[in-house]
């Protein structure tokens, strides 16, 4: 009895010691390299689609989403969990946007602005790096997620689902997609549990997605009394799950990029992180925390829910 | 109630860096009724939970907690008096906590129950080893770990007829 009970102890202790996290090194900081767009269309005022011309109303909230969601995250760059000189562009199109170069978000630039990160910067971008695309804007039904501006013209651009997502598969490392706009949810990859859905090919290991509401629904934006201005409920409960901090005393200034990306933003700073858990803030907790927003604070059982990536695999967006 | 030790095994469509992924697993089965078949071998059914925690982060990614909720029926053999090898064999209901997603999980048992108590005691205390395999549509884990179990004896008296 005693070899049998010594044997089992020694079946438990071997399977024990093959966790490999506990002795493999871990791989050095991410560096993050981000791309935050974000349209009032002001300027774009329609889009052209399968020979059909669609108005564009104008919207504010995403002005101040992207502003702030790319300063909350450019603060959350902590060196203690990233790899300084990850790169970060913001394109905007705003009523007086008057930068000496406007970087607009239309299509070939968006294109082009991502390949640089895996051709320009081959040497520098690695496996273990983030590439995260922050969009908010107007998204259309018929695989047109994101309604970009176009150069010199009032009619927009559409980026289908497909290009966004060939775009993005080249660069190494893991890539995080969130976009708020209307009927997003379709950029979300079914998880391919079963083995006849992973022939499909659509599922793309590495890239998760956030999206602010599912494929059939549209996404709202409001002017929160407590703030003072407007965003978009996303990006606004996205802000509370990363911890940035509304209040008009605290304010931060940073600089988006360098050169003529350059941008300096002042907004309230960052207080807590209430999707901290464990030390790791995971894209699967903040999108735990809108959600649960949606459906309990706002009651929207089935009016906007926010869709992720599903499966086993979550990614870490933030580590203390 | 077992503690153990918990591998996913991820499956070449995942791309992941790691051959296997850690977590940590506590959970039991609720055995309401145990049915002898002579008298060395018993026949039993449950209600099994288990909550098992994210996998240890290993670069940008960890594997996501879960909760997994079902019924088990184990065969136990009498190999002496103090020692008990189990087979078994559950139905479960998993579901990822962040993103409440459920999938279904076939969980295949073996654990060795070595009692601390005397037969003659009413509530009887045993040490048990489980080793067990989850099967998933997805991935397949292994988990083993060291667990108590107490069985307490109420024979249900059988009517007669005068």
């Amino acid at each position: 009895m005693r070899r049998y009970l010594i044997f089992s102890l020694g079946i438990l202790l071997s399977t024990i010691f093959i966790s490999c996290e506990l002795f493999l090194t871990q791989p050095p900081k991410p560096k993050l390299h981000a791309m935050y767009i974000g349209l009032d269309y002001h300027y774009t005022i329609s889009v052209e689609s399968n020979d059909n011309t669609y108005n564009l109303s104008n919207i504010t909230g995403p002005i101040q989403d992207i502003k702030e969601v790319a300063v909350a995250i450019e603060q959350l760059k902590s060196e203690r969990y990233f790899s300084q000189g990850g790169s970060s562009i913001l394109l905007v199109e705003e009523e007086d946007f008057d930068a000496p170069v406007q970087l607009l978000p239309t299509q070939n630039g968006i294109k082009n602005r991502i390949e640089t990160y895996y051709k320009g910067n081959s040497n520098e971008i690695t496996e273990n790096d983030i590439f995260l695309l922050y969009y908010t804007g107007h998204g259309g039904s018929a695989d047109m997620p994101m309604i970009v501006a176009s150069e010199g013209s009032p009619v927009g651009e559409v980026i289908t689902k497909k290009e966004i997502t060939d775009w993005v598969k080249p660069i190494q490392g893991k890539k995080i997609i969130i976009l708020d706009s209307c009927f997003s949810g379709q950029v979300v990859d079914e998880y391919p549990r079963e083995p006849d859905e992973r022939d499909i090919g659509s599922y793309v290991p590495g890239t998760f997605f956030l999206s602010a509401s599912a494929a059939s629904q549209t996404a709202k934006e409001a002017r929160f009394i407590e703030i003072d201005h407007r965003h978009g409920f996303f990006s606004y409960y996205f802000l509370r799950a990363i911890g940035w901090n509304h209040s008009p005393e605290a304010t931060s200034q940073m600089e988006i990029g360098t050169g003529e990306h350059m941008r300096d933003i002042t907004v309230p700073g960052r207080i807590d992180f209430p999707t901290l858990n464990g030390g790791v803030m995971s894209l699967g907790d903040i999108y735990r925390y809108i959600s649960d927003y949606f459906r309990f604070t706002e009651r929207w059982i089935t009016y906007q829910t926010p869709q992720t990536t599903l499966g086993p695999i979550d990614l870490i967006l933030f580590q203390q | 109630m077992d503690v153990l030790w918990y591998g996913s095994i991820p499956s070449e469509f995942h791309h992941d860096p790691l051959p296997i992924r850690s977590h940590l697993s506590i959970g039991g089965t609720f055995t309401p009724a145990v049915f002898p078949i002579g008298d060395t071998v018993e026949l039993s059914a449950g209600l099994s939970g288990y909550y098992t925690t994210r996998s240890i982060v290993f670069g940008t990614t960890f594997w996501r907690p879960f909760m997994a909720f079902g019924t088990s029926i184990d065969m136990s053999l009498y190999i002496s008096p103090s020692f008990v090898g189990k087979i078994g064999t559950a139905l479960l209901l998993g579901m990822y906590l962040p993103t409440w997603e459920l999938a279904p999980i076939w969980r295949l048992q073996l654990a060795g129950e070595y009692a601390l108590t005397e037969q003659s005691q009413r509530n009887r205390w045993f040490v048990r080893i489980p080793i067990s395999v989850d099967i998933r549509s997805d991935y397949i884990s292994v988990f083993a770990g060291i667990g108590f179990s107490c069985r307490i004896n109420r024979l249900i008296a059988k009517e007669q007829n005068r």
